[in-house]
């Protein structure tokens, strides 16, 4: 293609700069839409378990909070699907037919989820208590099903499979193998990973404030530890797939991760430099462990790394934006890691919270570093497949738009989403400030049941 | 049938089924908004959003799928309607972000200034 016109570039800019700010606030809510129902019926199936009343208490406000994220979710995801089609039809018209069949399943997911979750919602008092807690199974399977098909869609644009060009026509069109390409398992699994740790980690920040505020009673405690053990669970399984990720990256897109470590000269038994910051060509200020890049990637401590100098500058994604997103998302990780194995050991040894109040601050600080591990990762995966829109295939700046006024798009949008946030935030405040009913003590005490920590 | 028609076929049932249920909710955002004063047209809100609730989500899921279903069977069509009617589509959604927020916020709150101010959001659709 030519040289860009100013008009192309502008529209690049603000579409990309539209993009991001859709996706980056819809992934957040769409994570809870995911997890919550996972947790919600936890609790009520605790408390068909157990009979004790606070579970049946947190699972109906964790059904209220679900209800206002869901239908926000709901609306940020339509404006999703329309902004494919007025900010890329350089994407969608040549391949809306290869990466469409996942977008038209996860439309039937969202159908069983939208019907389950309003069975689910209002059947409080009609349903007897094992239906009602059925009735949210389908909610939770859906929910990890449409993310499971977006994601795929996502894979497909990292690893595009399933057509043939010839000429510049796109034939041979095969959407099942185009959902299925080699790096939808690793993708895949690492977003739904990270939306139950962004769900679980979130609503445990929200009771470790409570806890530290004093609110120390069986309740608080319970639902504490229900979303904290949630989130802890899935914490070394997040770091055994970020391993996985990072080979398959290693493999499938070299640039990525020359960009991620920032190896700008190809070498053999290539060093992990850990922190710094990438300055013209060379990171500042970092910590160099020898050999650790090869082993990490390769598990080989003598393999040759690929650098940014086997791709031609014009290819190369954002370097520093590329590498400080990927330190930070690891470095919370770890951090994650680190708290989940204290709890582990605490309630393993003593079955209760660890008793260090900087534990509770450690699990506070956990919920927002969730959300802000997550979108670092997705800044590596998005921001690192670029110049390319399809990799390897189609370059984002030939499936932008060329109608004017792009930016002014934008401008609305930031102000809507800034209302919509406003209004996210307002709402769940009000459902987390009605007053809590009379909770029961627990007529038979079960002795598995949490002992208050002070 | 071709599978051109067959995919044509699935769309037109789709923005039937939207047209009908959306359009019910688009009704009662509408007598939402003339039910009449704060006090005498409580009881008529509070029966809409009662009514409408359990089925929202799912009724507003068909324009999701219809615009899925046309990107996949029709992408350059597709493509080139959406990118040259961005501004009424704009305006579109955001009239879906205002309506769809403005009834979930709407629920948890019991204040009548923020009712109204949820309440029009609610009504709100160009």
């Amino acid at each position: 293609m030519g040289a860009l016109s100013l008009v192309d570039l502008a529209n690049l800019t603000a579409a990309r700069a539209q993009m991001a700010l859709s996706l980056g606030w819809h992934i957040v809510v769409a994570c809870f839409g995911v997890g919550f129902p996972v947790l919600a019926l936890l609790a009520e199936w605790r408390w068909l378990r157990t009979g004790d009343e606070a579970y049946r208490v947190l699972a109906h406000r964790w059904a209220r909070a679900l209800a206002v994220l869901f239908a926000v979710g709901a609306v940020s995801g339509t404006i999703l699907s329309f902004e494919f089609g007025i900010l890329w039809p350089g994407l969608i018209g040549p391949y809306g037919g290869v990466m469409g069949l996942p977008f038209a399943l996860e439309g039937f997911a969202f159908f069983l989820e939208a019907i389950f979750l309003g069975v689910y919602l209002y059947g409080w008092d009609r349903l007897p208590p094992r239906a009602h807690l059925a009735s949210g199974v389908p909610v939770a399977v859906a929910g990890f099903a449409s993310a499971w098909f977006v994601v795929t869609a996502n894979a497909w644009m990292q690893d595009p499979t399933g057509f043939r060009l010839a000429g510049g026509r796109v034939i041979d069109v095969d959407p099942w193998a185009a959902m299925l390409n080699p790096s939808t398992p690793v993708l895949t699994t690492k977003m739904l990973l990270a939306a139950y740790m962004v769900t679980g980690y979130g609503v445990a920040a929200v009771y470790a404030w409570k806890l530290l505020r004093g609110s120390r009673d069986r309740y608080h405690t319970l639902a504490f530890v229900l979303a904290f053990t949630f989130a802890a669970a899935m914490t070394p399984a997040m770091i055994i797939a970020g391993d996985w990720a990072a080979r398959h990256v290693a493999d499938t897109q070299p640039a990525k991760l020359a960009a991620m470590e920032a190896v700008y000269t190809t070498q053999r038994g290539a060093p992990l430099v850990i922190g710094g910051f990438p300055v013209s060509g060379q990171v500042r200020g970092g910590v160099e462990i020898p050999r650790g890049l090869s082993l990490l990637a390769d598990h080989d401590p003598g393999s040759v790394i690929a650098g940014l100098d086997q791709v031609p500058p014009a290819d190369w994604p954002n370097v520093p934006v590329v590498r400080t997103a990927f330190q930070l998302m690891v470095a919370i990780g770890f951090a994650q890691l680190a708290l989940a194995a204290w709890f582990g050991l605490a309630w393993w040894r003593r079955r209760r919270l660890p008793r260090a109040r900087v534990f509770l601050w450690g699990a506070l600080a956990a919920g927002p570093g969730a959300v802000l591990a997550m979108e670092a990762g997705w800044v590596v995966t998005e921001v690192g497949r670029q110049p390319w829109i399809v990799y390897q295939v189609l370059r984002t700046a030939d499936a932008v738009t060329a109608s004017p006024g792009i930016g002014y798009g934008l401008y609305g949008l930031i102000v809507v989403y800034a209302a919509l946030t406003a209004g996210t935030v307002f709402a769940l405040q009000r459902v987390a400030r009605e007053p809590l009913p009379e909770i029961p003590a627990v007529a038979s005490p079960d002795p598995r049941s949490v002992e208050v920590a002070r | 049938m071709t599978t051109a028609e067959v995919v044509l076929a699935i769309a037109w049932l789709a923005v039937t089924a939207y047209a009908l249920f959306g359009g019910a909710d688009f009704g009662a955002g509408m007598w939402d908004l003339l039910a009449g004063g704060a006090r005498g047209g409580a009881a008529q809100r509070r029966l809409i959003e009662h009514v409408i609730g359990p089925v929202w989500e799912a009724n507003h899921v068909w324009v999701i799928f219809v615009v899925v279903v046309l990107w996949t069977g029709f992408p350059t069509t597709f493509a080139s309607v959406f990118s040259t009617m961005y501004l009424p589509l704009t305006a579109a959604a955001v009239g879906i972000i205002l309506r769809g927020s403005g009834f979930a916020f709407r629920k948890v709150v019991d204040e009548l200034p923020l009712r109204r101010l949820f309440g029009a959001t609610f009504a709100a659709h160009p």
